[in-house]
This record gives structure tokens, sequence and C-alpha cells, in this order.
């Protein structure tokens, strides 16, 4: 709970209204880089190949530079070792699937490359906890803004657990705003012709699933029952277009402990708006993995948590009944070509960012709108996902 | 400035004298002649014989035609526009004064009040004839010789009594505790509160020395021959080092500044262009070296290098805890109500304490007991009103005061909607009382309140207030003893609350209470030898967080438990004179704290870093039994060594010792910033100063320079953990660092105190540094070295000046440079989770770009006409003229999974204002 950010935002605000003062972008070269290892590492009670990140910090404007030929072991008390093989640049899973158990304690090490070395505290996973609900419902958000929030609450009856972290999966069901079954080719010949086939491949109806990358954490330490109540995790706008047809939302809880919880909030803190008059002290963030050599640092936290998901559906009339459907959020007026113009329709054609609506056989005049209208799959996949319930 | 009191009185006996003499009248034209040329005509042709020093006639010329004209009407029309004055001595002789040596210098009191009221008869006449040779040879360490009463033939007494009243010469306030002695005899007396005294003296010659600590020493010798008056101005002693003394009363003597003691006229610079139009002297103060904030916006005061939890602010006795209004924007100290500042940047005197680096004692002033008069002001962000009500005539006086600001108003009438709801809006007010009941008792009760509100749209409303209450009573015991007896209260409350329709609604509570009682008292146990001594006791008492939930909320309620704690202090301060040049101010207090149940405090394993996991034992205390004492002397040790009349060296050394630290993890202190007690894992905060200092006054203490240096160490300062939550947490203590701070600095000051053209320049260089080591990483802090502290600004450039075009005009300019203050900055990006974060570097490694302000203003009195119901005048000033975009922090802001740096500055445009101000 942050009751000062309301604060500050609005102290922001008014400062700016009564004196005069400003708040601008400017550009900070980043000064004297440093070149730190970052440890991403969560492993949870849920059975599977667990997955540990390892990157490096980055100048400011670059890219992400990913940490490869690592030895990642993660030990727990009984002396069992579960090793990690980089399977892509950066990432690396455990080569047995294996889950976090609630009595054992765990370290991670980590062995870089350039011959450093890296282990974290042991840390034991703290309880579970009860996703117990999570719900769409209608909001009106800041600046007046109708929409939809997700909202979560949790509980742990014994009250051990008294830190969550969410992460969200997010899927949306994509429907085309021309449904078609046709596709206007041109065939490779010379002069050019052009042919109406049928389509090939499902273009109506798709789905894109989208992970969360925010830092969402809550805590149940000043609620009367021990609950996280009403806790929103996400807010959708009524047009936003991931809600204009069918949504799910798969949330899932890792309870945390208390210096993880730390870790996290450290790392919201120093990246948020902050007020003109209260600004947190920053500083490096230390987590619970050390380096064996002191000049050395590392970022990161290795928690070892229980982890609960619940997944929700809703279609947009399920959460407005009123009102008309958001509008298709791209340019979909379509473009007619007669024959006089074919050359320009073939050349639009080819630039493949236009699809074929219809041709009328009377005026002899061929319709076609961007893609974006036409095929979904420019937006996500036609692969219905195996948990989607219609 | 003794010298010229003394001419003065000498001037005015002798004109009573010769008051009678008939008059000469004079026939003459002048035409473009300089003032030397006019005196050498009218000497030519007149009786009349001038006296003066050259250097005083300025290069103006003069026009004009005289026809049997009286001398006086020729020298008033020659010397309206200069600063020099005259008096007609024995019918011929015409002495010329500097304006300012005369007028400003003289007590209303020293020829008024006191002796109408005497039934004594008085003559004070000057043996000393040669009047402007004196002047010349600068005889300072003369004694001067008054003859008192008029010899009665028939007299057979063999002793008369002298009597009369000390007052400081600058400050024009009695001088209370003054030990008066006669030298070669065993007659002596100590001044009462009001600094009156009385003497019984053998007739003849006596030589009289004055005493007392931060008064300048003084001999006079006195010719008695009957019962009589003797009034005395006595300027302050080099004895006080490190003290700054802001003055806020109009007519204050500002020529009077001999080393160590650098005061200004906030009365005289009221029209030093501040932000809105709003007077504030805590900003003035700013401007002197060795006194700074962490910029526009920061709340708190830096005194050389200190954290800003580390100075005692003292409002009529009682502490306040935060005199500021909307983050340190705006003073919440009514500046019509000011008598007196005083701050005290390190060597404080041994009756203060509980604070590392300051004491800021504010007075009020004393209300006016014969008449209603008021002060007020209306400006385009706050008004204010002041009102001096006589009680009891001549004994008594009330003073009400209060000021509101109407930014609700600005607020609604933006063209902002989310603001239209909110509200941002603060009030203080005053009430002191003032009561003389006889020479020997005085007591004075003041009240205070302040508060600032601010709440959002529908959402979150915040609060925060001071109060205050003290009585003082000041009683005189003998001719030997005198004292005073403080009762204060202070409290410091916030409170934050979140309304909103969602069931996490909560209403979050602060409360600071502190109570003292504190006893002051001197003692002369020989004329040599005088102690002042007393004791003090205080109470806290911290609520330090409270949730409750509102309404229907799910919100657990919680408190954290009381935190109580009792600190007393005995003191004992004298003051020697080794011999004419040197002189020691020796003081100690022992200051004793106790932690107070009821109260659960947790014990961890040694050798460990302080977390949860480290906790060995639950300590619970029942309530009133001690958890924890600290106890510690306390030095005060200050010198001077004068090489002339007008240069000293001066040294202190001090040790203190903080009981009560502020709790904030942020850049800079907030309203919200809660205050924690020493306990048992929570150590007091000691510091340790010393300081060297030399000290000049040139052409008759107009200009005054001063260098001064200082060194400064202190322990268990207190840090946190990066990222800490001190808010509502329970166990704070195993967030808390304590560390080491370090600063050190030469601080240099050139004023000018007087003439059209007056104001000062000051010039800091210092640093201020902080360690935070421990065996422990998740302790230590930038690796365990010193790193610059927030608030680290090596040089430090002030440049205040005024100056008076004519009578109604004037204008007066405000330039600051500052070396920007250190920041941590990223030092990388990284990715976590899919998002942007940066690193940041070690803490406070980077610099934001210098500070530069430049702002002006005009002050325009009203007319000068007597007959008008109050005498008003306009400040109209621009903050900022340059437009400066002053950066007051840089942060990082995660935008699209992009880092971006944000720079915040508060006034970044020039901001016009414009103030009505009234008297009546």
């Amino acid at each position: 709970m942050k009751p000062n950010k309301n604060i500050i935002i609005f102290l922001s605000v008014v400062m700016c209204w009564l004196f005069f003062g400003c708040t601008e972008e400017i550009q900070l070269e980043t000064q004297d880089f440093e070149d730190i290892l970052v440890i991403n590492a969560n492993i949870t009670d849920e059975q599977k190949q667990q997955q540990i990140t390892l990157s490096r910090t980055f100048r400011a404007g670059l890219t992400e530079v990913k940490e490869s030929n690592a030895s990642v072991v993660v030990r727990d008390d009984l002396g069992n070792n579960f090793d990690f093989r980089e399977v892509e640049p950066g990432n690396y899973f455990s080569d047995v699937s294996f889950a976090v158990q609630l009595d054992r304690t765990y370290t991670l090490t980590v062995a870089t490359a350039d011959g450093n070395t890296y282990n974290s505290n042991s840390v034991k996973p703290i309880s579970t906890a009860f996703l117990e609900d999570v719900r769409a419902e209608t909001v009106v958000g800041a600046n007046g803004v109708e929409g939809v929030a997700i909202k979560v609450d949790s509980y742990d009856p014994q009250q051990t657990a008294k830190y969550f972290r969410y992460e969200y999966e997010e899927t949306y069901l994509i429907q085309s705003l021309f449904n078609t079954s046709s596709d206007l080719i041109v065939l490779p010949s010379n002069p050019p012709q052009l042919r109406i086939v049928p389509k090939t491949k499902e273009e109506n109806i798709c789905y894109n699933t989208l992970f969360s990358n925010e830092i969402l954490i809550a805590s149940s330490e000043q609620t009367t029952d021990g609950r996280v109540r009403n806790f929103e995790i996400k807010f959708l706008a009524r047009d936003d277009f991931k809600v204009r047809r069918r949504y799910s939302i798969l949330v899932h809880q890792f309870v945390q402990s208390r210096e993880a919880n730390a870790f996290y909030q450290s790392l919201k803190d120093f990246s948020s708006k902050e007020n003109l008059f209260i600004q947190t002290q920053p500083g490096f963030i230390t987590g619970n993995i050390k380096p064996d050599n002191r000049n050395q640092k590392v970022l990161g936290f290795f928690e070892v948590s229980m982890v609960n998901s619940k997944r929700i559906f809703f279609n947009f009339r399920d959460v407005f009944t009123d009102g008309f459907l958001p509008r298709y959020p791209f340019e979909c007026t379509p473009e007619e070509f007669n024959l006089q113009q074919i050359d320009v329709l073939i050349s639009r054609l080819r630039s493949a960012r236009v699809k074929f609506l219809s041709f009328d056989p009377e005026t002899r005049i061929y319709s076609i709108a961007s893609d974006v209208c036409v095929d979904c799959t420019v937006l996500g996949t036609n692969i219905k996902p195996d948990f989607w319930i219609d | 400035m003794k010298l010229y009191l003394t001419l003065f009185l000498f001037f005015s006996s002798l004109i009573s004298t010769y008051a009678q003499n008939e008059i000469e009248v004079i026939t003459l034209d002048f035409n473009n002649e300089t003032k030397l040329e006019i005196f050498n005509k009218i000497e030519a042709n007149t009786q009349y014989r001038f006296f003066y020093i050259k250097s005083w006639l300025d290069a103006g010329l003069f026009s004009g035609s005289f026809k049997a004209a009286p001398i006086e009407a020729i020298l008033e029309a020659l010397f309206e526009e200069s600063e020099l004055n005259f008096m007609v001595l024995e019918g011929t002789k015409i002495i010329l004064t500097q304006n300012n040596l005369i007028h400003d210098e003289l007590p209303d009191t020293f020829f008024g009040d006191s002796l109408k009221k005497s039934t004594y008869t008085v003559t004070q006449i000057n043996n000393n004839p040669v009047l402007v040779n004196k002047i010349k040879i600068n005889t300072n360490a003369n004694i001067q010789t008054f003859k008192i009463g008029r010899e009665q033939r028939n007299s057979k007494k063999t002793s008369y009594q002298l009597s009369g009243y000390v007052t400081n010469d600058e400050t024009l306030e009695p001088i209370p505790s003054l030990t008066i002695l006669v030298e070669g005899a065993a007659i002596f007396t100590v001044t009462d509160i009001n600094g009156f005294y009385k003497l019984q003296l053998p007739i003849g010659e006596n030589v009289l020395d004055f005493k007392s600590l931060g008064i300048e020493n003084l001999k006079k010798r006195v010719i008695i021959y009957n019962d009589g008056v003797l009034n005395v101005g006595l300027r302050e002693g080099f004895e006080l080092l490190n003290e700054v003394v802001v003055q806020a009363d109009a007519n204050k003597n500002i020529d009077e500044n001999i080393g160590g003691t650098v005061s200004i006229d906030v009365e005289e610079s009221k029209n030093i262009p501040l932000v809105l139009g709003e007077r504030d002297v805590l900003k003035v103060a700013t401007t002197l070296p060795g006194i700074a904030t962490a910029g526009e916006g920061a709340e708190g005061f830096n005194v050389r290098g200190g954290q800003t939890d580390q100075n005692l602010i003292l409002f009529d006795d009682a502490v306040i805890y935060n005199p500021q209004h909307f983050f340190g924007i705006f003073s919440a100290l009514n500046p019509f109500a000011l008598g007196s500042i005083k701050i005290y940047k390190g060597n404080m005197p041994a009756e203060f304490g509980g604070r590392l680096s300051s004491v800021f004692d504010i007075k009020t002033i004393n209300g006016n007991t014969e008449k209603i008069v008021g002060e007020g002001s209306v400006g385009p962000v706050t008004s204010n009103l002041l009102l001096e009500i006589p009680v009891v005539k001549d004994k008594s006086s009330l003073i009400i005061g209060g000021r509101a600001a109407y930014s609700n108003w600005l607020l609604r009438s933006l063209n902002e909607e989310s603001l239209n709801s909110s509200q941002a809006s603060f009030y203080d007010f005053l009430a002191s009382y003032n009561h003389k009941i006889n020479d020997n008792n005085n007591i004075k009760v003041t009240g205070y309140v302040s508060r600032d509100d601010f709440s959002i749209a529908s959402d979150s409303i915040f609060g925060y207030e001071n109060r205050l209450v003290s009585v003082k009573w000041d009683h005189r015991f003998s001719d030997k003893s005198s004292g005073n007896l403080v009762l204060s209260n202070s409290q410091y409350i916030f409170n934050i609350g979140f309304e909103s329709d969602r069931n996490n609604d909560f209403l979050l509570d602060y409360q600071l209470n502190e109570t003292e009682a504190k006893m002051k008292a001197n003692y002369a146990f020989t004329p040599t030898f005088k102690l002042d001594f007393g004791l003090s006791s205080k109470l806290y008492t911290i609520n330090p967080g409270r949730i409750q939930p509102l309404g229907n909320s799910a919100i657990l309620p919680l408190e954290i438990p009381q935190e109580r704690a009792l600190e007393s202090a005995v003191f004992v301060s004298r003051n020697f004179d080794v011999n004419k040049k040197l002189s020691i101010d020796a003081g100690l207090r022992y200051s004793f704290y106790a932690a107070l149940g009821e109260s659960t405090q947790l014990e961890f394993e040694p050798g460990q870093p302080r977390n949860e996991d480290t906790v060995i034992n639950t300590l619970n205390f029942d309530k009133n039994e001690v958890v924890k004492t600290y106890g510690a002397p306390e030095v005060r040790l200050s010198g001077r060594y004068k090489f002339q009349e007008d240069l000293a060296l001066k040294m202190g050394y001090s040790n203190t010792v903080q009981y009560i630290h502020r709790l904030s993890n942020n850049v800079t202190v907030s309203p919200i910033d809660t205050w924690k007690l020493s306990d048992l894992n929570i150590e007091p905060q000691r510091g340790q100063q010393l300081s060297l200092g030399l000290f000049k006054n040139f052409e008759s203490n107009i200009y005054e320079v001063s260098v001064e240096g200082f060194y400064k160490t202190a322990n268990n300062i207190l840090d946190f953990k990066t990222g800490a939550e001190l808010l509502l947490n329970q166990n704070i203590e195993t967030e808390v660092l304590q560390g080491e701070g370090k600063s050190y600095g030469v601080e240099f000051l050139l004023a000018k105190n007087a003439g059209k053209l007056n104001g000062w320049l000051a010039y800091t260089y210092s640093r201020s540094f902080l360690r935070l080591d421990s065996a422990f990483d998740e302790e230590r802090v930038n690796n365990g070295d010193f790193f610059p502290s927030n608030f680290d600004k090596p040089h430090d450039f002030s440049l205040v000046a005024n100056y008076k075009l004519t009578r109604r005009y004037s204008f007066s300019s405000n330039f600051v440079y500052q070396t920007g203050r250190p920041i941590t900055v990223p030092v990388g990006n990284f990715t976590f989770n899919d998002n942007e974060f940066v690193v940041f570097s070690d803490r406070n490694s980077f610099r934001i770009p210098d500070f530069i302000r430049l702002d002006i203003g005009i002050n325009i009195e009203g007319n000068h006409k007597k007959q008008k119901l109050a005498h008003s005048f306009w400040t109209i000033s621009v903050y900022n003229v340059l437009g400066r975009n002053n950066p007051f922090s840089v942060f990082f802001v995660n935008e699209g999974d992009q880092i971006k740096a944000i720079q915040t500055s508060i006034f970044a445009i020039p901001v016009p204002s414009i103030t009505y101000n009234f008297k009546f």
C-alpha cells in the first residue's frame, strides 16, 4: 500500500499549475556505465522445467545483452542438484522438471563464463495461499474513462502468506472486420493476371496472447482478515481492442517473502513517477544473491514461491451491456479499382499490405482493404489455444 | 557606537543648557555650491563655526536663497537629501553628525520614559570638550566620565543612589543579568529582567564595570554628587561564536556588527524579493553563510552540512517541528510577529541541546502597551494581519496574528477539471500575551498553530499541523540573581486519508507531543564570578502511526505502539575575562535520556545484520519502565582574542547529543516524515564541532568582514536500507542504518550595513559527507566509503543588495549561485520480467546542474503625510528574473518499457508578484 502515490501525482500537477514549475524530459547519458549480471530466477511449485534468465546491464538506448554459457544450479537442503541448461541465449531451463516443496530450502549458484560465481541465500517458500477470485468489473477509471478492471482476491487462512506478486497472460479473440472466403492473387504471368482463389487459412477468427511486464505486488498486512481484496491488476478501457470480442486472462499468484516484496517494491519505486517533493532515495538494489568476488555486483532475486493460477473469460457484452461495440481500431475503408486501374491494384496486392474483399462482375470493380481488416493472422494466431472456451 | 552615544548625551545636555541663547539670523544666497563652500561662506559671514569630518560631505550642489533665516532653516534645507544631521551648540558651534548614528540608535526609552518617570534630577556632563578631535582619535579605550547630580553643599550623605536601565544598543532590548561592579569596592549589582539596576555609590569618583555574557565589557567613570540616573547602552560582545542575528523589527540598528554576530535587519530588507511576495525571515537566513536548504521546495535547513533534523527551532521557547508551509515554499511564521531570530550555527549556549547542528531561537515581539497598532499584508497567495492590543496600559499587551492562504480559490478558478474539486490551503495563527507584573516579574504566554491541508478530488486528504504553547515567567530574586521558568508543549501531527469507493479506505495518523519544563537562573557569587545555570526536562510522547479503516473498508486497524522518553539536562556556564583581549565562555551540559515503556523491543543476535531472522529475543517493558538510558556530558567552549577594537579572532569547540531522529528515506524531507526516539536499538546521534574565525569591521562598523572555518563530525546519523518502508513499519530498527557524518567549510561574509546601498555578500565553500559502513552488505552503502550527502553543495554564493533611491522608492535584488546538489543516477539499464529498469549508481555520484537565480524587487512606500489612516507600501517583485530552469530533481520513469529521465523544476519562469502592506 502506498498512500503517497496519489498525493504525489496530485501535488506535481498542483505545483505545475500554481507555481509554474514544470517537468520536462531530458537526455541524460549513462554515467560511468557499470556492467552487472542480472539474474531473474523464480522457481515455483508448478511441476515443470523451471526457467532462469540471465542478462547483463546495458547502456541506455541499446538493447538487452544476454548472458550465455553460464553454469546454473539450484540445490535443495536434501542435497538434490537441479542443473539448468541454456536453451536459447540467456534462457536457462532445468534439465528435469521439478516442483518446489514447501518444507525445503533452496540455493542458487550461477557461475558465469568470465569466472565469477554468484550464490543466493538459502530460500524457503513461504506458504500456499488461495487465489480466491479473479473477476472483471466495469469501472470508471482515471480521467473518467469507462472500462473494465481485472481484480483479484488473495487469501491465506493461516495468514503466513502476506506478500503477493502477480503475473498474467491475457488472450483475446480477434474477429476480422470483413469476413471473406476468397483471396485475390497475382499470377506470375506476363502480363500479370489476377485470379480469385479460395482462402487457404482461417483469417476471420484469431487469438493473441500477451504477457504482463508490470510489477504487480500486494500485501495483506493491513487488512482485517489477511485477505488481499480487490487488487486491480489490469485496467482495459472500453474501446480497447482486446475486449472488443472475447477476452481471457490467466492470473498467476506468487507468494513472496518480505525481502522479495521489498526488492520488487524498490524496483517499482525507482522507476515510477515521483513527486517533486517526495522522492524516494534511489540506490543500488541489493537482492539475496551475492557475488563471491566483492568487487562484482549482481542484480536480481532468487525467488522460490508457491503459485496459484486462475483464468477467466468474458465477452464485451458481459461487461458492457449497453452502447455500441467499440470501433474497429484500424482504417478499413475499401479501395475500389476498375479495369483501367488494374496496374495500381497489382502493385498494391504485391505490397502484401492489402487483402481482397470482393469483385463485382457487373461493374467489374475490385474492392480491397487493409490486411488488418480482413486477415486476423496479422494480429494474432489462427490456432485456437487449448484452454480457450467459447 | 558607544562613543557617539556618549557624544549625543553630551550634546543633548548642552542643547538644553544653551537653548536660551539669542538667535542670529542670516541672509545669504547659494548658487550650485558644495557643502564645503557653503560652510565656508557661512563661517565668513557669521559667527557660526562648523565641526565635521570632511569625508562625510558629498559632492552634491545646493542652491537657495535665504533672507533673515535662522541657521537651522538653512541647514535643514541643505541637508535634506543627505545623511547629515546637525546640532547648534553654545549658540555658534555647529556640530555635524551622520544621521544614522544618532537617529537610528537613540532609544526612545533613553531619555523618554525612564527619565520622565524618574524623580531624580540628572545632569550628564562630559569632561572632555575637544569633540572633533575625539572622534578623530577614536580613543575607544578611554573610560567615559559622567557627572551625576548637582552637588549639594549642605548634604552630609556619603553615598548616593545611582539607578538606570542597561539596554542593548543594537536591539534596544534591556540586558538582564548584567553585573555592574564598582572597582576597588565591594559594591555590585545585577540588572533585572528589564535591565534596571540600582547601586549605592560613595560620593565622588567611582569606576563602574559592566559585565555580562555576550555583551562587550565596558567601564564608565561616574562622579556622583547626588542621587541620579545613568542609562547605559551596551553592544553585543565577541563571546558568542557563530551566531547570526536576524532581526525583524524596524528601526533596529544595523551598523553594529562586531565579529561573531551578524545582524541583519529584516525590516530594512523587507523588500528582498521572495517567492510570490511572501516575506520570509527564514529564507533571508538562508542567504547567510552556512545556512542552506536542499533546494527550492525542499523543507528544512541544512546548517553547516548538518541534516535537517538537527536544528532546534524554538518559537518563544517551544519547539516547532515544521516552521514551513507548502513543502518549504512559505514560512509558517508570521513575519510581523517576529521580534528576533538568533541562529547559533555551531557553538550553541549550554542551555540549549538535543540537536546537533543549530539552534534557531525565534522570539515574538512584545506588543505595544499604549495603543492598538496593527500590520498587515495582502499578497497573491496569502493575507496576513497582526494586531497589538494593550490590555493594562504600560503593563501588558496581547498580540494576535493570523494568516491564511487562498489557494483554494486559485485552484478552483483554474481551467483544469481535475483540480476544481481539489484543495490546497494553509493557515497559521498566533496569540501572545506579555504582562509586566512589576520590576521583578514578567510573564509571557504564547500559543501558536499552523496547518496545511491538501486534498485530491474524491481521493486522498492530507494534512499536517504544528501546535505549541509556552509560558515564560521571568523573575528577579535579588540584586544578585534572576532567572526564568519556561513551560512549553509542542505537537506535530500529520494525517493521510484515502477515500474512494473501494474498500481500502483508511485514515492514518501520526502524532508527536513534547512537554518541557526549563528553569534557568544566574547568581553572582562575587563581582567577578557570575554563574548561569539551569535544568530542563522534556517528556516525549510519540504515536508513530495508526491506520483506521473508513466505512466498510477491509483495512486492518493497526496502531504502532506509543513511544515515550524523558530527556533531561543540567547546564552551567560562565564567562571569564582573562584579560582585556582574551575572553572565554565555558559551558557544560549533561544530558540524560531514558526511553520509557510501555514498549516492546527486539533484541538482535550480536554480530549479525539486523533483520527479522536475527531477532533472538523480544523484550517487553511495562509502563514507565526504563527501556534504555543514554547520557553524555556536552562541552561548550568558545574564546575570543581581540587584537584591536575592531579585529578579533574567535575559536570554539562544542559537542552535542541528539535523541530524536527524523526518519526520511526521501532525497529531501517531507512533512510526512516521522520522528523516532532513540531506544534499545537506535542510538542517539552525537556530534562535535571545531570552528575558528576572524572578524574585522571597517569604517565605523559600516562594513564588516568575517571569515570562519569549521570542521564537524557526527556519529550515528540515521539512514536507511535502500528501498526501506518507513511509514507504519513496526520494526523500523531493521531498516535503520546508523553512520558517520563529516562536514567542513569556510564561510565568508562581507556586509555593508548602512547607506543608500546596503546588503551583503556571502560565500561558503563547504562539503558534507556521510559514511554508512557495516560488516554486512545489506547495511553498507557505497562500499562503506564517505559519500556526499544529499545537500552537499560546495559553492554557495549569495548577494543581497538594497538601494534606496528616494525615501519612497527602493530597489533590491537577490542573486544566488549554488553548486547543483548530488543525485544518484542510473549507470545502466536492464530488463526484468520483460520490462526495462535502471540500475542506480553508488549513492550521490552525480550532480544536477548548478542553481542560479536572480530576483529583483521594488518597494514603494506610501506618502509620508502624517494625518493618514495607515502607513502603507507596495512591494513588487519578480522571482527568478532570468527565467532559468533550475532543476530541483531528476528522476527516472519507466514509460512504454523505456526509461526516461525527467527533470523537474519549481519556478521555471520569472514569477512576478505584488503585495500590499500596511501598518496602523
